[in-house]
């Protein structure tokens, strides 16, 4: 028990260590050391617990943090697994406050996040293709799926709006 | 021990945050706020700044351009920094509290008493069908992202190595943010400028 707990602490530190850029990013590292090397969710929960995160307030990485953490471990599991999730933001973002100036205008860092940037959004890349992958299972999934990457593009609609009209075009569809 | 972070600007006006204030601010926003991190960012200003007048606008953006360069969920970072500015240790770990405590009860609510329906047929097809619209959502973040920011030929072509590399050969994402860091030192990617969302 004490064993399977480290590997969670740690696997969400990990995560937490390298997420740069919050949110969709992290979700690339989610899916790599939850669902492909631990093994802890299949790639079907791993899309509904992010559906269920679009739906309730808070950011994914947390929400995808308590969820793994009960399923692998109970209470005790969701709370390990948050507090690796979060872990990295106290000690690297803290000392970083004692240093606010320094580092808002320093031209090194500058350089090394135009570095991080293009990697951040590959990750998203990555992510959408992933979750893709076993989320759309034939045309008319594809073709929702179409629809609402336009509408997010071109329209300025909220998320939750797409999250609703994927659950009546479930229950129209897939019922 | 806190006194050297309390810089000219931070407490213009009113009273002192006690941490049961930051708490409760964050515990709000934290609780309230859908679609994650960038949405709360303006929710936060308004507490912070012109209701509580806690800190300035200027502070508050160098408190955001931090929050983005450290890594880990944006609101998360925000409520360590702002509340170590505001109270030290004790006030970014009451403000980390507050932040998080509402999607881990929520979640582990849902989990508890929700999931279990999952497999039953209606659950299914709701399911079933806001997959794809998920997949749409993380697609249609990436591609403005990415128009944002990918504004040079060596950041393109970097993006590319990277996406190319993650999905024909599997490599492990911490590669790609190790390199990407590497590269900005090495490569000529500037003029890109940090997305600052205020200003």
């Amino acid at each position: 028990m004490f064993v399977l707990l480290w590997q969670l602490f740690v696997s969400y530190l990990k995560i937490g260590f390298f997420g740069f850029g919050g949110g969709y990013t992290m979700l690339a590292l989610i899916e790599y050391e939850i669902v492909q090397v631990n093994r802890w969710l299949s790639s079907a929960e791993f899309i509904d617990i992010i559906a269920v995160a679009e739906m309730t307030p808070g950011p994914v990485a947390i929400n995808a943090a308590t969820f793994t953490g009960y399923r692998v471990a109970g209470i005790t599991g969701a709370a390990v697994a948050t507090l690796g999730v979060v872990f990295p933001s106290l000690i690297i973002a803290l000392p970083a406050t004692r240093l606010i100036s320094c580092f808002t205008h320093n031209p090194r860092l500058k350089k090394v996040l135009a570095g991080i940037h293009p990697a951040v959004i590959a990750l998203m890349g990555l992510a959408a293709v992933v979750v893709g992958k076993s989320a759309i299972v034939d045309l008319p999934g594809a073709l929702f799926a179409a629809v609402c990457f336009l509408l997010l593009l071109y329209t300025r609609l909220h998320p939750l709006l797409f999250v609703g009209a994927g659950a009546i075009f479930g229950l129209v569809y897939y019922l | 021990m806190d006194d050297d972070l309390r810089l000219e600007g931070f407490k213009k006006a009113g009273p002192d945050a006690s941490l049961f204030q930051l708490f409760f601010m964050f515990l709000k926003i934290g609780a309230f706020t859908f679609g994650g991190g960038v949405a709360m960012v303006p929710l936060l200003q308004a507490e912070l700044v012109e209701k509580k007048r806690w800190m300035d606008d200027h502070k508050f953006v160098d408190c955001l351009v931090l929050a983005q360069s450290v890594p880990g969920p944006i609101i998360v970072n925000l409520s360590v920094i702002s509340g170590y500015r505001l109270q030290g240790l004790k006030g970014s770990l009451c403000s980390l509290l507050g932040a998080v405590l509402p999607s881990f009860l929520l979640i582990l609510a849902v989990v508890v008493f929700l999931w279990q329906y999952r497999e039953n047929p209606l659950a299914h097809g709701v399911f079933q069908g806001i997959r794809p619209a998920v997949t749409a959502l993380i697609a249609a973040s990436a591609v403005k992202l990415g128009r944002a920011v990918l504004k040079n030929r060596p950041s393109l072509l970097l993006f590319t190595l990277f996406l190319g590399g993650l999905i024909v050969f599997n490599i492990h994402p911490l590669f790609v943010i190790i390199g990407g860091a590497l590269a900005g030192l090495f490569l000529p990617l500037q003029q890109v400028e940090a997305k600052e969302v205020k200003e």
